[in-house]
């Protein structure tokens, strides 16, 4: 498989302004030295606890934030310096799908309108044209024509997602950012858009950045996944290896996390409850971030950060314990 | 086992521009002392709105339109308001799903905590002051005399949950109610509240209804499951006989709809979606997504069948007449 995007050192600060100048405090590290790479047709699930900088990460790719440091390369190509007309273009391979299908369409257009507004920006100005192919999107993504003349506020949650699924596929991205595109939805609601996100990939040929707080569905959904904590990836493989090995304790500790909905199961399952919060991005402990939370937390972890390190082909984890030779001491 | 609370064919509507929202459509069930009851069901379904019933915070357009609610032999929905105030917070006392929203942001936590002291007790300041400090600790928030002079926004929303919980158990009520006490947290933090509320439960012997969307939650924390659709209860029982052998097509579309460990086969999605209540379907509200649908359950509602003790499920399979006609099976 080729390669469709690498993100190389990405880095992601805001900075923090007090006083009547306006002067920079300190940054809120949201995304703190990440690099990863997602091949073609592949679905790379990214997944962490709120403020851990997965939807920064997207936001960063798709070119939303002004990227503090870092190289992005789509297609072999560093799209970090892209200018004007060149970015406008990418946007025809990078589309993204938002979390919340309320906030995300606008009340005032109508799903006509919502859905030829890409088609218009790139170049289809042919009124018969532009509704027979929002009309073949709709009935790509399980609405149907008649649905075109209606406005957000007429439909539920599920359809309203299909819609924005829809807008994101009429320009023929290659590559789609789904950033929670599940977490608003209810249960029974869930299974359909992750079943028509499958089915969509299957047809077209996209690779998916799927981002997600859900852990079973991610699993479901990824081929690869990478597990991030406070800016930082944690750890990083295949979604089987992920479950089966679980080498970071964040990543235990997630995972023991996440009820089970099987009461023998559940029972079963002897977890201690990890303790505290999540630290604040602004003031991060030193070396590894999650020590202040880990139970294997030694000296080193709070002199050095771990750097995420392949432990076999494609599989990587960023903690002290995996050196053996600290670990032992 | 003797019930706690009672509630009899409970009915809530809205009268809203666009007619009659019937959210709770007869609704009965029985809280056991000591147990924790979870109610299950997607966004729509009554859940809240039957909490907020029994709690008696429905405002208006919205109003019980029939029903009862047993409580140690009064009907809460036939008291005098300064009875049924003193019900409130003090025999059952409700924690809300979201912790951003439901303190006061320019009260300390310590004056929240106090206030339903204050307006059930009779204890002095000093005392007052020494039951917050012990309730603080009790849900596990360290150095509370510090903490009670601080405001919400210094406390993180795990943190903020537990002062919730905290100002719920205030007065030592029987009851508590959890409206998805941790929907708004995230997964390591929503395992630090849950784990809280079974060891308070446990400790204090509380009884407690949970009201929860993620069926993981109900299999981590209850005892038995009402699963609510369309403004009705679907199906009741033990949470063994709701995962192991669940009757109605609706809890079996739900547990399905869920990805399994090890499994990359594809999503068994319900289609469609749950019915408006404006204008509530004549018969079974699951009907219309149901794949096993017949004629019978478009026109008429199905009654509340009893598979064996305690496990109940509305569903006109269950009939034993259908069951006959369809030489359907009993697993």
């Amino acid at each position: 498989m080729s390669e469709l995007l690498r993100v190389e050192n990405l880095k992601q600060y805001f900075p923090v302004r007090k006083g009547i100048l306006g002067r920079v405090h300190h940054y809120v590290k949201a995304v703190d030295d990440i690099s990863f790479h997602i091949d073609k047709g592949e679905i790379f699930g990214l997944v962490g606890e709120s403020g851990c900088g997965k939807s920064t990460t997207a936001r960063s790719i798709i070119g939303l934030h002004k990227r503090t440091a870092g190289n992005i390369y789509f297609n072999g190509e560093d799209i970090t310096m892209l200018k004007g007309e060149a970015k406008r273009m990418l946007c025809q391979e990078m589309q993204m799908i938002f979390q919340d299908p309320y906030a995300s369409l606008n009340p005032r257009m109508t799903v006509r309108e919502i859905i030829a507004e890409p088609l218009r920006a790139f170049g289809m100005n042919d009124a018969e044209a532009i509704t027979a192919a929002v009309g073949e999107l709709l009935e790509k993504v399980g609405l149907n024509k008649g649905h075109a003349a209606r406005y957000a506020h007429e439909f539920s949650g599920g359809q309203r997602q299909r819609i924005g699924i829809a807008r994101a596929l009429a320009i023929k991205p290659k590559f789609i950012i789904c950033d929670e595109p599940i977490s608003a939805l209810d249960v029974s609601i869930q299974a359909q858009i992750i079943n028509m996100l499958i089915d969509l990939q299957k047809e077209f040929g996209l690779t998916y950045l799927f981002i997600a707080h859900d852990l079973s569905m991610v699993k479901y959904i990824s081929d690869r996944i990478g597990i991030m904590y406070l800016g930082n990836i944690v750890e990083m493989g295949s979604s089987d290896l992920i479950f089966q090995k679980q080498c970071h304790p964040y990543t235990q500790a997630l995972l023991a996390a996440i009820p089970i909905p099987d009461p023998a199961a559940s029972d079963a399952r002897q977890t201690v409850a990890l303790q505290g919060d999540i630290p604040s991005p602004i003031d991060k402990p030193s070396g590894c971030s999650f020590r202040s939370r880990c139970r294997y937390a030694m000296n080193i972890c709070a002199e050095k950060v771990p750097e995420l390190k392949a432990i076999e082909p494609d599989y990587y984890v960023a903690c002290h314990l995996i050196n053996e030779e600290i670990a032992s001491l | 086992m003797n019930p706690i609370l009672q509630v009899n064919q409970l009915k809530t509507s809205f009268f809203t521009s666009s007619g009659e929202v019937e959210a709770v459509r007869g609704v009965s069930f029985e809280l056991q002392s000591g147990e924790i009851l979870g109610i299950v069901g997607e966004s729509g379904c009554g859940k809240s709105v039957t909490v907020k019933s029994i709690m008696n915070i429905i405002k208006p357009p919205g109003r019980v339109v029939a029903g009862e609610i047993k409580y140690k032999d009064e009907d809460l929905l036939n008291l005098s308001k300064h009875r049924i105030r003193e019900i409130k917070g003090n025999d059952i006392a409700m924690i809300f799903q979201d912790p951003m929203t439901s303190l006061n942001p320019v009260l300390t936590i310590g004056s929240q905590l106090m206030e339903t002291m204050k307006a059930h007790t009779k204890l002095s300041k000093s005392e007052r002051e020494q039951r917050a400090i012990a309730l603080l600790r009790a849900v596990q928030i360290n150095s509370p005399e510090l903490r009670l002079k601080q405001y919400p926004h210094e406390f993180s929303g795990g943190m903020r949950q537990r002062v919730v919980i905290a100002i719920a158990l205030a007065n030592d009520p029987d009851i508590l109610i959890a409206d998805e006490p941790t929907t708004a947290l995230d997964v390591t933090i929503q395992d630090q509240i849950l784990k809280l509320l079974k060891d308070l439960q446990k400790k204090q012997s509380k009884s407690v209804i949970l009201i929860t969307h993620d069926l993981g939650v109900v299999a981590q924390m209850c005892q038995r499951v009402l699963v609510m659709y369309g403004g009705l209860i679907v199906e009741s029982g033990t949470r063994e006989d709701i995962f192991y052998a669940p009757k109605h097509p609706y809890t079996v579309g739900l547990l399905n709809a869920m990805p399994k460990l090890d499994s990359k086969a594809r999503l068994e999605a319900i289609p469609g979606s749950p019915p408006a209540l404006v204008n509530p379907p004549k018969g079974c509200p699951f009907a219309s997504r149901c794949q096993q649908a017949m004629k019978i359950c478009l026109n008429h509602l199905p009654h509340f069948y009893e598979d064996h003790e305690g496990h109940k499920a509305r569903c006109w399979l269950l009939d034993p007449q259908v069951k006959k006609m369809k030489g359907y099976e009993d697993q």
